[in-house]
């Protein structure tokens, strides 16, 4: 390597030259083995070379029932220290043109999928799943990567089976995720001693769903509401309960719903809609209210549709009973499912706590301003500190709500942007909304159920 | 008829001509040399032409240290820790000497100073201390964003 002094052009050239990429592969891969698991693979988006030393695949054939078997073997050779050793890919092809894609990443986990190739339309299925190992009776595969956090993507009524056969075998799972099963109608998923977490998300022909688990603790479900059977209880911290589509199964009764609604008492974090509350919730706690409390529940999201004019009845009787309450994000979805309201809300309730501890507001999707404010008051009075409220109509504009004295001469609003609210005799001051600049995760936390 | 090691000399030639003698001692701790020691063929000058003479003369410095008894445990902590404060040139430059001669601890050293530059930084941070072109196109970079969204969770 010549040493060229640095105010010749050959020190310029070389030293905006990329001299890491220059490096042999089995280098960089040796690099990465360095690197901590979350930031070896960030290393994909640096440029094509280095997607490239993350792209080999281990492509084999065969029949789906050997599927099993090509996917333990797989995951015996990974080595986790040196990630890049072996390829983190296995794409199997079996019956006439399909393929599962297996894919290892950091933190144990392992991410199945089922989509490529021809979908037909979905022949309906029902799937039982068996978690517990304890119940496999040919031996299991000596595995030495433990799958803690296992994704099933596109399961079918064709692969159902041979997923079935090789899941018992994590027996260190305690993560599952079961996503866009077509087909699905059916699930019922048997006790695992280690699950704590589970999310299914869009399988959309899912009506019925039964959980034998204990040691739940978290439980994300996306999709038309299904008949939802927790077999035992268990206390969950974190639910998301996004029924927007609405019910799966017509003729459910909110004493159905009970059992489920105990599981979600003690949550810290929710996701719930209004025609959830009004239908299955409400009719059920209503004679309980001075007992019944979302005691621990510290950030919610609540799911509305808009109708002509927004009654927020139903809400700000749901947050009466959310005493801890700190941050809450409402989104309203026109798309999302209504029933009409029959649901009453009597004033006569109840000892209910000030909601000291609301730091947050969020409203998302109101396109009614005037209905906007007038929540946002709402929220002002509910506690001895008001709030930080923030609005947004598209998800990038923040607007925040300010008091403004009414001394101020009679203005013209000045842009859409400012809208103010009535305002009666006997108070000094009034409520707007003006812009904010900002970075809109800085300005406003984001609930962990909603997407990037 | 053999002479004790520690009396052996080895003579080591760099790519550009430039010629190194040290003791076999020092020198066995390159596995690449030991082999060649133990093979017999360490009797001529061996060339090394895939690493220059300011390379070599680190590596060598490097061999020298961890041969030395005197030296105690503290001083050749801070002696790597001073070693590898180079410029992206050398350190590359090193790295693949020490791949080469399959130096004992240098090689793994250097591999984690690199890894340490890179290790939780953002892509485009990474990009920008290295000089690497970004050739995706936004559409692949959405891809591989989506394909691998699961495993950043």
């Amino acid at each position: 390597m010549k040493f060229f002094p640095p105010w010749t052009l050959e020190f310029m050239k070389e030293n905006t030259l990329d001299l890491l990429s220059n490096l042999p592969d089995e280098i960089l891969c040796r690099i990465i083995a360095f690197l901590p698991s979350e930031s070896a693979l960030e290393t994909i988006f640096l440029s094509t070379r280095w997607r490239g030393l993350w792209n080999t695949s281990l492509v084999r054939h065969g029949t789906i029932e050997a599927a099993a078997n090509a996917i333990s073997g797989f995951l015996t050779h990974f080595d986790e220290l040196d990630p890049l050793r072996q390829p983190r890919k296995l794409q199997y092809h079996f019956g006439k043109d399909s393929t599962l894609l297996a894919t290892i990443a950091g933190n144990n986990k392992l991410h199945v999928d089922f989509s490529s190739g021809k979908q037909e339309f979905p022949k309906l299925f029902d799937w039982l799943l068996e978690l517990n190992h304890q119940k496999v009776t040919h031996q299991p595969s000596p595995s030495t990567f433990f799958v803690k956090t296992l994704y099933l993507k596109s399961v079918s009524s064709l692969t159902n089976e041979a997923v079935s056969s090789i899941v018992p075998h994590f027996q260190f799972l305690e993560n599952l995720k079961i996503i866009e099963c077509n087909g699905l109608q059916a699930l019922e998923i048997d006790n695992s001693p280690k699950l704590k977490s589970l999310t299914i998300i869009d399988c959309l022909q899912l009506k019925y769903f039964h959980i034998r688990c204990l040691k739940l603790r978290s439980f994300w479900y996306r999709g038309l509401f299904p008949w939802l059977w927790p077999e035992y209880h268990f206390n969950l911290t974190d639910a998301m309960l996004d029924f927007r589509q609405g019910p799966g199964n017509i003729g459910f009764k909110s004493c159905d719903f009970d059992p489920t609604l105990l599981t979600i008492k003690n949550a810290e974090i929710l996701t719930l809609c209004k025609w959830t509350f009004e239908a299955l919730i409400w009719p059920s706690i209503s004679y309980f209210q001075s007992n019944f409390q979302f005691y621990k529940l510290k950030k919610l999201w609540w799911i509305d549709n808009s109708t002509e004019g927004y009654n927020s009845e139903a809400l700000i009787s749901f947050l009466k009973l959310c005493p801890a309450l700190e941050q809450l994000f409402v989104t309203i979805d026109p798309k999302s499912y209504c029933m009409p309201s029959t649901a009453t809300y009597s004033k006569k309730v109840t000892r209910h706590s000030e909601l000291g501890h609301l730091k947050v507001v969020k409203l998302e999707g109101f396109t009614n301003k005037e209905d906007e404010i007038s929540l946002a008051e709402n929220f002002t009075k509910l506690g001895a500190v008001e709030p930080l409220i923030i609005a947004t109509t598209d998800g990038i504009c923040l607007r925040s709500l300010v008091k403004a004295p009414l001394y101020q001469p009679k203005q013209q609003c000045r842009s859409n942007l400012e809208r103010v609210a009535p305002w009666s005799h006997d108070r000094k001051y009034t409520y707007k909304f003006v812009e904010v600049i900002g970075d809109i995760n800085e300005v406003c936390p984001k609930h962990a159920h909603m997407g990037p | 008829m053999s002479s004790s090691k520690s009396n052996k000399i080895v003579k080591l030639e760099s790519s550009d001509n430039k010629t190194f003698e040290v003791e076999e001692a020092v020198a066995v701790q390159s596995e690449t040399l030991k082999n060649m020691v133990d093979d017999g063929c360490a009797n001529d000058t061996i060339p090394l032409p895939n690493v220059n003479g300011k390379i070599l003369e680190m590596v060598l410095g490097w061999c020298k240290k961890h041969v030395d008894e005197t030296v105690t445990g503290d001083e050749l902590n801070k002696y790597e820790a001073d070693f590898l404060d180079l410029d992206q040139a050398d350190l590359y430059g090193l790295l693949m000497a020490a791949n080469f001669l399959n130096v004992k601890g240098l090689l793994d050293r250097v591999l984690q100073r690199v890894a340490d530059m890179i290790k939780g930084k953002k892509p485009e941070e990474i990009r920008r201390i290295f000089n690497i072109k970004n050739d995706f196109t936004p559409e692949e970079e959405e891809e591989i964003r989506l394909e691998n969204a699961w495993a950043f969770d």
